[in-house]
């Protein structure tokens, strides 16, 4: 992406953010750019044989607001600069070859990420560690990833708490937010809710995947989760590379349609389901339920 | 100290002494109940001694046996204070005769026994305090006394291996019921048990914790304690992390098809270990509305249940009640999530910044108010928060009462086995 076409794609991004509390970055640029009106966008993944389906233009898209059709405004297919944020459950997740897997995969993040692409890493145990904030430079991510140690001994994990902070993290600056967390699922010491966490995900534009051990006893947060932002949860075996599941989440995010329209006719605050279709095609779309539209919403 | 002596004489040396000759013709269970008694007549009280030691290699199996050899030892002695030594024969039978216990023996040791139940009591609350020490005290050395492994053993959420419970808190539990007029009038017993089951539970062990509280509230039915410490074992039944331990066993059954019993009930759901927690809270308040743990628990409890208001009565007077940092820390935060969730957002930041004044480096109020300014939509805010939280090197950030709520005590479990050594040596000085 050129400078111009990515000061044009902040620009429309700054335009269309959110119904109500943008972030700051958003928001600094909303008061340059306002058209006075009130956008919502969508992250779509549209899928046939489990591979992306590339080349859709916003006529192909049929789009329900409260089961009101609308009129799509914008789609863009991997312009948009993206925020990945990585969350490292290290109370006992991963260890051993799954920790190296995560560092030869934290080493190649520069060959799917672009020049304006920023990453971020987020750290816990009971503890949440900030270890890096969104930052173009990923020498400091991959060095977080490899300074990163599983804990010694037996440590609660705050993987509510740490997914919440992962969120804050992915929408505190203008972008895409994508979160991937990698953890067996099982809380253990946070204070925030999940159901209160998935609630706030349902405010904040970021798309959340979930990389986990298949293990029987997992609660269903992280499902619910990934369900609410219209990410994916993603079982592995345990001889799996988790490396590689990491490097195909980001790779897939690329092939993810950034969709916008102006709602009409939809009513007025709440919750606002959104159904994504794709016309004539026989695909999946995979997109978040809805998005929460008034004074506690955060936009989409 | 002459009644531990004639209490020792009582179990070992009266029956056995100056049959060196004949030790080895002695029947295994003789053999055993007097070693046993060597080693409850020299046990130290908190002391990993030779007594420890000793019973801490045994199987299970005999841990078990010699108790009920002695309980048997002593419904004999009974029948001889009532009937005379000559009753004796049909009962002890063979193995009477081969241990060559002399009738005069037995009649002596009855006599003993009508004369001085309070030495007998002061020999079973001895033995109790020994299998209690070998049981804290040698751990790791109790794989041959333990049963058969049938409770999951749990690491970070995950069943990691299965083990089996230590006989010695059974058998300790067994020789408290001996005790005269009744043991729920028995100060030692009291302690014993409420001892026993904070240690339980701050180790985790459910498991154990189970069978132990059962029968806990069969002798103590009145004591707010230990009706405290079954709300505890049912609060932390019906938490998140071992709900998924529960349905992990229910799956690992279900594939296996072993249908082996795990220690944690599969038939027990969250929603029975909620209701008990509950009532057990409240038992413990009707019995003493003094009790501030009980009422920080029902708190938490009822938030569970979501009955917010009744969860934010009894917080509130928890939070007043309490000088105790922790316990004045987890009520605000409750609290904070009682008002929170009853839509009183600015309410609640106030609760959580009053426990973030209490313990300053804990996270969980930074991440309560962070989450309230995100609810709100104020993204900025919450973020600031969150990065000033979490931009800390992480040994040097706080610990959080939070991380132990299901384990934390008021008075932890080393300071109620501690006093239960004390009373023990005075016990025994007396």
């Amino acid at each position: 992406m050129n400078a111009r076409s990515m000061a044009r794609t902040l620009a429309m991004l700054a335009a269309i953010a959110t119904w109500t509390a943008p972030h700051p970055a958003a928001q600094d640029q909303r008061s340059v750019f306002s058209s006075g009106v009130e956008a919502v966008r969508v992250d779509v993944l549209v899928t046939q044989n489990r591979k992306p389906v590339p080349g859709l233009r916003a006529e192909d898209f049929q789009v329900t607001d409260n089961g009101v059709p609308q009129r799509v405004d914008f789609v863009s297919l991997d312009e948009v600069p993206i925020n990945v944020v990585i969350a490292l459950d290290l109370s006992s997740s991963l260890t051993g070859e799954r920790m190296a897997q995560l560092r030869r995969a934290s080493a190649s993040l520069a060959s799917v990420l672009k020049t304006d692409d920023q990453a971020g890493l987020v750290t816990f145990t009971e503890t949440v560690v900030l270890s890096s904030g969104l930052t173009r430079s990923l020498d400091t991510v991959r060095a977080g990833v490899a300074r990163a140690e599983p804990a010694a001994g037996t440590r609660p994990t705050a993987l509510v708490d740490a997914v919440f902070a992962t969120i804050l993290a992915a929408e505190s600056d203008v972008g895409r937010g994508l979160v991937v967390v990698f953890s067996d699922g099982v809380d253990t010491g946070s204070w925030l809710r999940g159901d209160a966490v998935v609630e706030i995900a349902k405010r904040s534009d970021a798309v959340v995947y979930a990389v986990a051990t298949k293990h029987a006893g997992r609660d269903d947060f992280l499902a619910d989760l990934t369900r609410a932002t219209g990410g994916g949860l993603i079982e592995l075996e345990a001889t799996d590379d988790i490396g590689s599941a990491f490097l195909a989440v980001v790779n897939e995010f690329r092939y993810r349609y950034l969709i916008s329209y102006t709602p009409s006719g939809t009513g007025r605050d709440g919750w606002h389901e959104v159904s994504v279709k794709v016309r004539g095609r026989d695909v999946k779309v995979t997109s978040r339920p809805g998005y929460w539209r008034g004074r506690d919403g955060g936009g989409m | 100290m002459r009644a531990v002596a004639v209490a020792s004489v009582c179990l070992g040396v009266l029956l056995f002494s100056g049959r060196a000759a004949a030790q080895t013709e002695r029947p295994e269970w003789l053999v055993r109940l007097e070693s046993w008694s060597r080693a409850v007549d020299s046990h130290q009280p908190g002391a990993r001694d030779d007594a420890v030691i000793e019973l801490a290699a045994w199987a299970h199996d005999d841990v078990q046996h010699v108790v009920t050899d002695y309980q048997a030892l002593r419904t004999v002695m009974r029948r001889v204070s009532k009937k005379g030594p000559r009753r004796l024969r049909p009962v002890f039978g063979i193995e009477y005769k081969e241990s060559r216990i002399t009738t005069e023996d037995l009649l002596h040791l009855a006599v003993f026994q009508a004369e001085a139940p309070a030495e007998l009591n002061r020999t079973l609350r001895r033995a109790a305090m020994l299998h209690a020490d070998v049981a804290l005290l040698a751990a790791l050395d109790l794989s041959r006394s333990s049963g058969p492994p049938d409770s999951a053993k749990v690491l970070d959420g995950v069943i990691v291996g299965y083990e089996g419970q230590s006989a010695h808190w059974v058998v300790g539990r067994t020789l408290l019921d001996g005790i005269t007029p009744s043991p729920a009038a028995d100060g030692f017993v009291r302690l014993w048990y409420r001892a026993a089951a904070a240690a339980f539970l701050e180790n985790g062990n459910l498991a154990g914790a189970k069978p132990h509280l059962e029968h806990a509230l069969d002798v103590l039915p009145k004591d707010p304690d230990i009706r405290y410490e079954a709300g505890c074992y049912h609060q932390a039944s019906a938490a998140p992390a071992i709900a998924a331990v529960i349905r992990m066993q229910a799956k690992t059954q279900l594939y296996s098809g072993l249908g082996r019993h795990y220690g944690l009930d599969r038939g027990e759901s969250s929603e029975h270990h909620r209701t008990h927690a509950r009532r057990e809270f409240e038992r413990a308040l009707g019995l003493d509305a003094n009790h501030t743990e009980a009422r920080l628990r029902l708190g938490w409890q009822l938030l569970e249940d979501n009955r917010l208001d009744e969860a934010a009565g009894h917080l509130e007077r928890a939070a007043d009640a309490s000088a105790d940092p922790t316990l004045s820390y987890l009520s605000l935060m409750l609290l904070g999530q009682a008002t929170e969730r009853s839509e009183q957002p600015e309410v609640a930041d106030r609760h959580y910044a009053r426990a973030a004044n209490l313990f300053p480096d804990a996270p969980s109020p930074t991440f309560a108010r962070a989450a309230l300014a995100r609810a709100a939509g104020r993204r900025e805010a919450a973020w600031q928060l969150v990065t000033e939280r979490a931009q800390a090197q992480p040994d040097t950030m706080g610990v959080d009462p939070w991380w132990t709520f299901f384990r934390w005590r008021l008075r932890p479990s080393a300071v109620l086995i501690e006093e239960l050594r004390d009373m023990s040596r005075a016990d025994v000085l007396r």
